[in-house]
């Protein structure tokens, strides 16, 4: 099986890789030559040099470092308001999927209004009108992700639900809880897990897009997205490393994560549509 | 026959409390807003230092001392008979005013949605049929990267080659016709046509595996053309969804792209009003593009069952 | 100060084409505030250097400026038009000093309690669609204004604001209008300055007082074509009573990402860059030198404040304010994020004011770590620190903040914490009012010349943006000030009234000022004849094709 081995080749590459940033960032504070914060008004916008690979930004701080650190906030803001997008999305669907009838509608019903609000103008909205700080920035991200989680697991739980083993089950007596986890999800499972890993993806991207508005993460906190939308964009020209490096390190990672979404896919063998990448 | 019909009635019955819903959340959206837009108001008409009283003559003007579902209900019995009030800033008709950026703003993303229909069908078709060769690993990478590319990003990098570097593309606006639409309508689609192009491979490649591409081998057309074209055909109709969704969401998701291309449609008007907390422009907004949404949404629906008639009742999906 | 000079002499050289035999005799208030730089005289009407090279170029062809907002906000607009496109003109203008000049009335004067003014208009002038100007047409102006207030995007057209207590206004003759007030206001003219007393041809209101369509006055040129949010084209009138304009047609481009609209001047699509943040400093560096482009800079009313919580710990201690102040390096600011263009900032009002007063700035890290470290102490402090969205795109504030951030974290002996916070103007004001901060960057221009409404709302105890951005100030003497300002009318007390707000404001500090902006415009050198500058009523006419 060439194309399982050339597979297998892929998806240690791209772990390796997200191993990598997420070592970088646990371990940032040993591996930056400086701290990200330190300003040297004295050697603002340094070309990159020995003792600064990467140059110097606006404020002379250390850009190299800026990136070691930069990831942490991205992908911790990512992870967690994807993890409560889950949350919100399995106990939606699973309520709506085995519960059915009155729950099921009403559920239903939500959803479909939460899926027809513009999802980038209603997380602007939330975030411009709440403030920009974690609280609202992931309250935004669940508020227009957690359909996504909940139609997938509700079609799921249909699913499963009309195997007969499970009508099996109630005869004999067993609860609903352990029935959902138990039987319900583990059967859901991969499909959450190919969700989750894209959903990743595409929550770093909107959250440097809340940026690029400057209701992103807070400076000085050093961040991908921050770094590549915020002040470094009024010196792209004089200093374009400002600008290429964590794009770089933004675009690494997405592209990762989404490579990554790509090969357990194919390994898990889900059929391409059942996860609409949303 | 009925049964359409009864689908068709049952799906626009649906549609009712969704609408609903859509106007209270657009509603909402503008009063969970700890904040008080009176003394913006007062600003823009030369009040700099008001006093409680010019406060309470503009906090009437506005509406905003009545309570909250007293105001919904006016505001929702209004929006039915197509007046969505007047902006804050700037005293305008909303409906004129979206109706004078809704163009624009169709223009953008009937541009985009060309270049992903376009880019990502035809390239998911390509890669398909070039499955295995490395045309198909360098598209499927380069697929990959359109996803992985923040979008503002993307703009900047296009418009600095394009317009500042090779001068074949203006930077932004859009008096120079179809030269203007070229750079923000590939910047918003690049992420679609990422999509698109892997899901249509996907399916197609699905659909490769069935038995009657066989049939149609063994009547001995020429035998690429066929199997592409079959299961082309067969694969739409998940296409045709993805493309419907996508259309909705570039239509609330073009505010970033509109204003660094300097085109003033809905997106860089709910821009302003959100920084500016121009409630009954958020509001409006919120309301016409959700209303839109769910209304392609339907047509979506019934386009299935036009090109799938497999499909049919039961199976009707979301 | 030296760049002020020389930008004050450009200032005389090219805004004062206007002038034409127009000059300012019956001038009676003739307050000399401190920052009258001299040969600045007003009245005197010098040759404007329009281009006489420019005799075989075409000037037919179209300018194209960018900027972040429309230059013709439309009909809904209290003015249709930024006063800087020269379609219409006011009543009075302001001199390079600041202070009010001539432009469709030539002469005005007061009675003795300064209840009645009485200005005299500049005969021969017509409308750009022939219609003669006279008192009947001011007269209708203020019929019209009336009927509002009017918004607009560039100052909100109220009458009781700019006329307040108005009784009547009536004409003695064609050219002469009387204004009759209820209590004396001895420095109205000041206040009528540019927007406050705009023109139009009353044919172009419509009933309820908006346009009716272009707008009609008697400036150098006209609009002919407007798209709001994408563009607006004025065409040069030939019928213009004073100086034309050299080139024909202008367009403006509304390009609100400053990002793109450096691109456009760069790719060469717009000709030049205007209006407020035109282009950044750290853009405007880049082109300086570079011959394919010139850069100018002018004087702007626009102050930076760091404005601070005066009602909380620890701003509401003036150690703390003295010793902030005493802290942040204004010339290192400057000259790092805002590439040299501005002024280090000691007292409230602007250089730009006729009433400045200046204040010296002091710069004493040491001293200002003193001063903080005995109001904190060793005690753990956070300080929360706003950036306003709108200005923090505008002007480098995000690495200001982080300047002034790591300025406060680093005072040894000293544990405080600052987070900054970039928020949208609403929430921001928001918090401001709720007291939710700390500190907030923030820039104050001149409503008008007449400074009274600003230590009004600022320094007085319960006043508007004193209350409105949670200042807290609070001192009786300033209000005793402040309230004896209200009522005198006597323009030399007043003067001396300012001065001292202004001293007060340089030791107290009721906000800090960190700098007087300059405004920084750039054009390609395609074109020529295009300075920065907040005076007259030159606008654009002296712009054209260079080759």
């Amino acid at each position: 099986m060439t194309l399982r081995r050339k597979q297998n080749i892929k998806l240690a590459v791209v772990c390796t890789i997200l191993l990598l940033i997420v070592l970088m960032t646990v371990l940032a504070p040993w591996l930056a030559p400086y701290s990200p914060t330190q300003i040297d008004m004295g050697n603002r916008l340094a070309d990159p040099c020995w003792a600064h690979p990467l140059g110097t930004d606006a404020l002379g701080r250390d850009v190299l470092s800026r990136i070691i650190f930069g990831g942490r906030a991205s992908l911790l803001l990512a992870v967690a308001a994807t993890c409560c997008s889950m949350g919100v999305g399995l106990v939606a669907g699973v309520a709506a999927g085995y519960c059915e009838g009155a729950v099921d509608a009403v559920i239903t019903g939500v959803s479909n209004i939460f899926q027809g609000l513009p999802g980038m103008v209603m997380m602007i909205a939330l975030v411009g009108i709440l403030g920009s700080n974690t609280r609202s920035i992931v309250l935004a991200l669940v508020m227009t992700s957690w359909v996504g989680f909940s139609r997938l697991v509700r079609g799921e739980v249909l699913k499963v639900k009309n195997e007969m083993y499970i009508e099996g089950m109630r005869c004999l007596g067993a609860g609903h809880l352990r029935i959902i986890l138990r039987h319900v999800l583990p059967n859901i499972r991969t499909n959450i897990i190919i969700l989750f890993t894209t959903r990743v993806g595409r929550v770093v991207l909107s959250v440097a897009g809340l940026s690029y508005l400057g209701l992103g993460i807070q400076p000085p906190t050093p961040d991908w997205g921050e770094m590549i939308s915020g002040s470094a964009r009024r010196y792209f020209r004089s200093a374009p490393h400002l600008l290429w490096a964590p794009g770089l390190c933004i675009i690494l990672l997405t592209m990762s994560i989404n490579i990554l979404g790509d090969l357990l896919r194919d390994r898990l063998d889900v059929k391409q549509d059942s996860v609409k990448e949303l | 026959m009925m049964a359409i019909v009864k689908y068709i009635a049952k799906r626009l019955l649906v549609l009712i409390p969704v609408l609903l819903g859509i106007t209270l959340a657009a509603f909402l959206l503008g009063r969970i807003a700890p904040g008080d837009p009176v003394d913006d108001a007062l600003f823009r008409i030369g009040i700099e230092f008001p006093t409680e009283g010019d406060r309470a003559e503009m906090r009437a003007r506005l509406g905003l001392d009545q309570p909250l579902p007293a105001q919904y209900f006016s505001w929702l019995g209004r929006a039915l008979q197509g007046d969505l009030g007047r902006s804050y800033i700037g005293n305008r008709d909303i409906a004129q005013e979206l109706a004078r950026r809704l163009p624009l703003t169709l223009k953008v993303s009937l541009s985009a949605l060309a270049v992903a229909v376009l880019f990502g069908v035809g390239g998911g078709v390509v890669m398909a049929a070039c499955h295995g060769t490395w045309v198909d690993t360098v598209l499927k990478s380069v697929s990959t990267l359109l996803l992985s590319i923040p979008g503002f990003w993307l703009a900047l990098f296009l418009i600095t080659v394009f317009a500042e570097w090779l001068g074949w593309l203006p930077t932004s606006g859009l008096d120079r016709g179809l030269a203007s639409m070229i750079l923000p309508a590939a910047a918003l689609a690049a992420a679609n046509v990422g999509s698109t192009s892997r899901i249509t491979r996907g399916n197609i490649l699905a659909e490769l595996g069935e038995q009657y591409i066989v049939v149609a081998n063994a009547k001995g057309l020429p035998q690429k053309a066929v199997m592409i074209g079959h299961a082309f055909r067969n694969s739409l109709v998940p296409i045709i969804t993805l493309i419907g969704n996508y259309f909705g969401g570039i239509l609330g998701g073009s505010t970033i792209i509109e204003s660094i291309f300097a085109i003033p449609g809905l997106g860089s008007y709910v821009l302003s009003a959100i920084q500016n907390r121009d409630y009954p422009v958020i509001q409006g907004y919120v309301l016409i593009t959700g209303t839109t949404f769910v209304l392609i949404t339907l047509a979506i629906d019934l386009l299935y069952i036009a090109v799938n008639p497999k499909i049919r009742v039961q199976g009707g999906a979301a | 100060m030296k760049k002020r000079t020389l930008t004050l002499l450009l200032a005389v050289a090219c805004a004062l084409s206007l002038a034409l035999g127009g000059c300012t005799a019956g001038k009676p208030t003739d307050p000399t505030p401190g920052a009258s730089a001299p040969g600045t005289a007003d009245g005197t009407s010098s040759p404007a250097p329009t281009g006489s090279q420019s005799a075989e170029i075409d000037q037919t062809r179209e300018i194209v400026f960018a900027a972040s907002r429309d230059q013709c906000p439309g009909e809904q607009d209290a003015y249709y038009a930024s006063m800087s496109l020269g379609v219409w003109e006011p009543l009075l203008t302001k001199d390079a000093s600041g202070k009010p000049a001539p432009a469709l009335a030539t002469a005005w004067e007061h009675n003795e309690d300064s209840t009645v003014w009485t200005f005299h208009l500049r005969e021969g002038v017509t409308f750009s669609n022939g219609t003669p100007f006279n008192a009947d047409i001011v007269l209708a102006n203020f019929d019209r204004m009336k009927k509002g207030p009017f918004e607009s995007s560039f100052y909100g057209m109220n009458i009781e604001s700019i006329y307040p207590g108005l009784l009547s206004y009536e004409k003695t003759d064609d050219y002469t209008v009387v204004l009759t007030f209820e209590a004396g206001l001895p420095l109205q003219d000041y206040t009528m300055v540019n927007y406050g007393s705009a023109i139009f041809e009353p044919s172009c209101f419509a009933e309820d007082g908006n346009f009716a369509g272009f707008p009609i006055g008697t400036g150098p040129y006209t609009v002919t074509e407007n798209v709001l949010g994408q563009y607006c084209v004025i065409e040069r009138s030939d019928s213009y009573w004073g100086t034309p304009g050299i080139a024909k047609t202008f367009r403006f481009k509304v390009i609100p990402d400053a990002e793109t609209r450096y691109t456009a001047l760069r790719a060469g699509e717009v000709q030049g860059l205007c209006d407020l943040g035109a282009i950044s400093p750290s853009q405007a560096a880049e082109i300086e030198g570079d011959s394919a482009y010139t850069v100018s800079v002018g004087d702007s009313g626009i102050t930076h404040f760091l404005n601070v919580n005066g009602a909380a710990f620890p701003f509401n201690d003036v150690r703390m304010r003295q010793g902030l102040s005493l802290l942040i390096d204004r010339q290192t600011i400057i000259d790092s994020f805002y590439n040299g263009y501005g002024l280090a900032a000691g007292g409230f009002l602007s250089y730009t004011s006729p009433f400045f007063s200046e204040q010296s700035v002091q710069h004493d890290a040491e001293k200002g770590m003193d001063l903080i470290r005995e109001v904190v102490g060793d005690q753990p402090v956070e300080l929360t620190f706003l950036l306003p969205g709108v200005d923090a795109k505008r002007y480098p504030y995000q690495e200001e903040a982080e300047y002034i951030q790591a300025l406060l974290e680093n005072i040894e002996g000293t544990d405080i914490k600052v987070n900054i916070q970039m928020m949208d103007w609403g929430p921001c004001k928001d918090e401001m009012k709720a007291g939710n901060y700390n500190l907030c960057l923030k820039i104050q221009g001149l409503p008008s010349a007449n400074p009274f409404s600003l230590f009004k709302g600022f320094m007085r105890t319960g006043g508007g943006t004193n209350v409105s951005y949670g200042l807290g100030y609070s001192n009786e003497h300033v209000d005793a000030l402040i309230d004896e300002a209200a009522a005198s009318l006597d323009v030399n007390r007043l003067i001396e009234i300012y001065t001292e707000l202004q001293e007060i404001s340089a030791a107290d500090f009721p906000n800090i000022p960190v700098l007087y902006s300059r405004e920084v415009v750039a054009c390609s050198s395609d074109i020529t004849g295009y300075q920065a500058t907040v005076y007259g009523l030159t606008g654009f006419t002296q712009v054209c094709w260079a080759k």
